[in-house]
């Protein structure tokens, strides 16, 4: 086929061709190996760090200790704060850090590190300042830390000695409750003691035990009289039962006599008694006052007692709630940790991708932007070297189509660059163990139509430019637009949000987080489905744009015709062309006035005279009647480009009334 | 009776606000060498871009005749060079002013390349190779690639490109162009072998002189039209009934000798001319003039260094119709003048 010789055709002339053979084969292999080397690894960057310190302190120490500790870190004295910041300015150090002079912790006082950076670099600067600020925190963080634990430890033992204190407050309020309840009950029942003296009439007492005396006296005689006449009775009765009776009334009659002088003694013992007794209840009377008098001052004093009691209690009430407050509030703090405290939210920077060196993370970025580069450039000088070439005409002298020679070109380029990118992942994989086989199938694909896509942005370039200049700096100008409005020199995050807009279009960004999405993360075709949607529409129009612009170009090789020119309106047709005696053709009015500016008068003379206006005659030809009277009256070169200026003015202010 | 191959009707052709080509009509007989003259900018590469295809003009048809294709087997039909370029293209080469092929492929891979471009097949190709490569006195530097070849042998490298197919027509533009006498004598041998073989030749060229023992006929170019088409006798003819008689003397006072004093020989001489190293005499009866011119040479004691006499070249005929064009459009130009100062008065 055709194509394929074209195409041997192509790869011939590239393989002789040395320069290009350097430039644009070996060149990005090279890039690609000190890329790998250069960014195959996970440390972190080496930093040189600056600090100044007037007056040093224990803790200024401890922190330039611990920057001294971490093996990424040179960390340079300077006299002078202005002497830091020209070591920053001289590249000898990354950043400056001044200490103040009274660094320390202190109750009250906020200690403030001045950073110097060298801001121009932008893409590393916030990566110095995360690097040395992390461990600065992480030093102001273990003082933290330590301040922190002692407070709670002060807390937590306060808390400790409340509750100590709060039982024994409890056990206090009870006493007093007890005690203030026994008071209360003292007071009761001295309240209720009822020490109203009695008056004990003894001599009530005469009178009554007489009436007994005499009472006991007239039973005695009853019962004398009763046994008497028992004992008669008896004593009638005769034997047997009576006689026992009179010797029971005899007994009874003793006894009677007995019992009423046992009586009667008693009755007077009594009444000595009860005379004593009077007398002691006099005496206890008295007493019962006195304690009645006793009782209502111990009474008061209770009373006295009780409310300070009350007192007493609603203070070790209210210590209680007090102590229960602080116990509550300290129970209620939900953090109790120092570790909490200092750092209450701890970020756990997780990967979302197995991959650890960083150059599986720019392995990406950097595959395309070779594929970006090789592929513009490769393209675009395989085109320009063709249309510069003796054999460019020949071409379009034989019967073969154009399409044959924009697939061939293609093709060409295409076939390199995959040979180049399929080296290139070779060494990364066997060399600088990049992970590139994950989502094989996926990446493939991408990375031939990344490929495609770019080979004909180049060929895009080498069709519209006509010399090997302004395709090679066109191609350089359009991947570092793809470079610049992409992620991998500054994130696209940090610029205008017009710009970042813009970049959602860069074909760069498109394939190159694609790749990113299949190689690092493994995503799935659902995932990137609509991502390689684009890249085919993109795809598409590429190709459309190339055929259009090659035929352009063919056109403008063989007929002189400028692109731009052929994007132009229709010309008019010669025969409504008027020749000038110089061999000029115009073709409209604006080419008349331009004419008329540069011929003399005397040349003007010659087509229009007072008889005829040639000028006005053709315009009437292309039934332009409006501008042929206007300048139907000029007779002077002047009159007429003031008619035709007036003209072009009238159009444009109505072109621009109709907008 | 021949037959045209090429008929152009009306040709018309605008670059950049300036008709290149005006109205041009032309027929191309076929098998013979056509030569198309002009001077430098007079619309002749254009004309051969146009009878190939390559440019459309704005009025008028290019069309050829289909007789040498082998699907179309009537002769009398004619097709638009446009609408049927590509096979128009099977059976015509062009070699352009620029030699046109790989720098860096030798000259058998420049061969094989642009032989395929033609679809041949293999064998037709290997002979062809093998035939051009002998044609062109090219054997030896089959395998040096084109850049390492000198100035003729790119040429000729060139002519066997436009050859490799075998076209029934060829078309060269200025193919002597930058070579010295001796390589372009080479290079006219060449086109008279080629036209042997039967094909049509058209060429274009400003060397004049060596068309006229080349070409059948010839067409004469100026600022986009033709002026005359014809063999190179019927122009001479046509446009000079003078001979020439070329005198160059020693010590060579030219001057003096220009002052002929022979009233007789004055009548026969149109013009004189001081070459400088010699001079040339315009005559239609140049045994006279010539009589005279003894006689002065005589009085003058001028020796003979080179005396010819030779009826004008197509350069001096193409001169003097160029410079007699321009003293006609002087001549209108004055005439007008006039008639407007008349009429002013």
């Amino acid at each position: 086929m055709k194509v394929f010789k074209i195409t041997g055709k192509n790869l011939k002339i590239l393989a002789r061709s040395k320069t290009t053979l350097l430039m644009v084969v070996f060149g990005p292999l090279l890039i690609m190996l000190l890329v790998g080397f250069a960014f195959n690894s996970t440390s972190t960057s080496k930093l040189n760090i600056g600090y100044v310190t007037d007056k040093s302190t224990n803790l200024t120490q401890s922190f330039i200790q611990a920057l001294n500790d971490n093996p990424n870190f040179l960390v340079v004295s300077s006299p002078s704060e202005t002497q830091c910041v020209n070591m920053i300015q001289q590249g000898k150090v990354h950043l400056c850090i001044i200490f103040p002079d009274d660094f320390s912790v202190d109750n009250n006082k906020t200690n403030n590190l001045v950073f110097y950076v060298d801001q121009s670099r932008t893409n590393f600067v916030y990566a110095i300042i995360d690097t040395v600020s992390s461990k600065i925190s992480l030093t102001s963080t273990q003082l933290s830390y330590q301040m922190t634990n002692d407070l709670l430890s002060v807390i937590d033992s306060t808390k400790r000695s409340d509750t100590e204190q709060l039982a024994s407050i409890i056990a206090l309020k009870s006493s007093v409750d007890d005690m203030s309840t026994k008071l209360k009950d003292v007071q009761s029942k001295l309240s209720n003691l009822d020490l109203t003296p009695s008056s004990v009439q003894t001599g009530t007492t005469n009178g009554p035990l007489s009436t007994i005396s005499s009472d006991i006296s007239d039973l005695q005689t009853r019962g004398n009289t009763v046994i008497t006449d028992g004992q008669s009775l008896g004593a009638q009765c005769g034997g047997g039962n009576c006689g026992n009776l009179t010797a029971q009334f005899t007994s009874a009659g003793s006894d009677l006599t007995t019992k009423f002088n046992v009586t009667s003694t008693d009755l007077d013992t009594l009444n000595s008694s009860l005379s004593s007794l009077s007398n002691a209840v006099d005496k206890i009377n008295q007493k019962l006052i006195n304690a009645q008098t006793t009782t209502t001052d111990s009474s008061t004093t209770v009373d006295d007692n009780v409310k300070a009691l009350a007192q007493l209690k609603t203070s070790l009430d209210d210590l209680k709630s007090s102590i229960e407050t602080t116990n509550a509030q300290i129970n209620a703090l939900r953090v109790t940790s120092a570790e909490s405290i200092v750092n209450p939210i701890t970020t756990t920077i997780k990967p979302i991708s197995s991959k650890s060196s960083n150059l599986n993370f720019i392995f990406p970025y950097f595959l395309i932007l070779i594929i970006v580069f090789i592929s513009i450039m490769l393209s675009s000088s395989i085109i320009i070297v063709e249309k510069t070439s003796k054999a460019y005409f020949r071409n379009f002298t034989t019967p073969t189509k154009d399409l044959t020679f924009v697939m061939s070109v293609f093709l060409t380029s295409f076939f390199v660059v995959l040979i180049q990118i399929v080296f290139i992942l070779a060494l990364a994989y066997y060399f600088l163990n990049a992970s590139i086989f994950d989502n094989f199938g996926l990446t493939a694909i991408l990375l031939l139509c990344s490929i495609a896509l770019f080979t004909m942005i180049g060929m895009i370039i080498g069709y519209l430019f006509n010399s090997q200049e302004a395709v090679m700096m066109a191609s350089i100008s359009v991947g570092s637009v793809f470079l610049f409005l992409s992620n991998l020199i500054l994130p696209l995050e940090s610029m205008s949000a017009y710009i970042q807009n813009l970049a959602k279009f860069n074909p760069y960004v498109i394939t190159s987080e694609l790749l990113k999405k299949l190689t690092v993360f493994n995503s799935s075709w659902a995932d990137v489905s609509s991502d390689f949607l684009i890249i085919a529409i993109y795809l598409v129009v590429a190709f459309a744009l190339v055929l259009i612009i090659q035929k352009a170009s063919k056109v403008q090789f063989i007929s002189k015709k400028p692109i731009t020119k052929q994007l132009m309106a229709k010309e008019p047709t010669i025969d409504k062309y008027f020749k000038l005696k110089n061999g000029v053709l115009l073709m409209s009015e604006k080419d008349l006035l331009y004419e008329l500016e540069k011929m003399s008068d005397k040349e003007f003379e010659e087509y229009v005279t007072k008889r005829r206006n040639d000028f006005e005659s053709w315009l009437i030809l292309n039934k332009k009647h409006d501008l042929a009277k206007k300048i139907k009256e000029c007779k002077t070169k002047k009159d007429m480009i003031n008619a035709l200026q007036k003209y072009k003015d009238d159009i444009t202010v109505d072109l621009n009334k109709k907008q | 009776m021949s037959t045209p191959i090429f008929k152009v009707k009306g040709v018309s052709k605008v670059f950049d606000r300036r008709i290149v080509l005006d109205n041009i009509d032309l027929e191309i007989n076929a098998g013979e060498i056509f030569g198309v003259i002009g001077a430098s900018g007079s619309g002749k590469s254009t004309l051969l871009s146009i009878l190939i295809g390559f440019l459309k003009p704005e009025t008028g048809e290019v069309s050829f005749r289909t007789e040498h294709l082998l699907e179309h087997k009537d002769s009398h039909i004619f097709r638009s060079v446009f609408k049927y370029n590509d096979e128009l293209k099977k059976v015509v080469g062009m070699a352009a002013q620029t030699p046109s092929f790989y720098t860096t492929m030798t000259v058998k891979e420049n061969l094989h390349y642009f032989g395929t471009l033609y679809d041949l097949s293999l064998d037709t190709l290997k002979s062809n190779i093998t035939t051009l490569i002998n044609l062109m006195d090219l054997q030896g530097s089959e395998n040096r690639q084109a850049r390492f070849l000198s100035g003729g042998m790119q040429r000729r490298l060139d002519m066997a490109c436009a050859l490799i197919h075998d076209p029934r027509i060829l078309i060269l533009d200025e193919p002597t162009a930058d070579l010295d006498p001796l390589l372009r004598n080479h290079i006219w041998r060449l086109v008279r072998k080629i036209n042997k073989r039967g094909t049509t030749i058209v060429l274009a060229s400003h060397h004049l002189s060596e068309l006229e023992l080349l070409c059948s006929r010839i067409a004469i170019l100026k600022e986009g039209k033709i002026l005359a088409v014809g063999t190179p006798n019927e122009l001479k003819e046509r446009f000079s009934q003078h001979e020439e008689i070329h005198l160059e003397t020693f010590p060579g006072n030219y001057d003096a000798l220009s002052n002929i004093k022979d009233s007789e020989a004055l009548k026969y001489i149109a013009k004189i001319e001081d070459k400088g190293t010699k001079l040339v005499i315009y005559t239609s009866k140049p045994e006279i003039v010539l009589n005279a011119m003894m006689k002065r040479l005589e009085e003058l004691k001028e020796t003979i260094v080179d005396l010819k006499v030779t009826r004008p070249t197509l350069d001096e005929i193409f001169i003097n119709i160029s410079e007699s064009s321009e003293d006609k459009a002087e001549e209108q130009e004055e005439e007008q003048e006039e008639k407007e100062k008349k009429k002013k008065k």
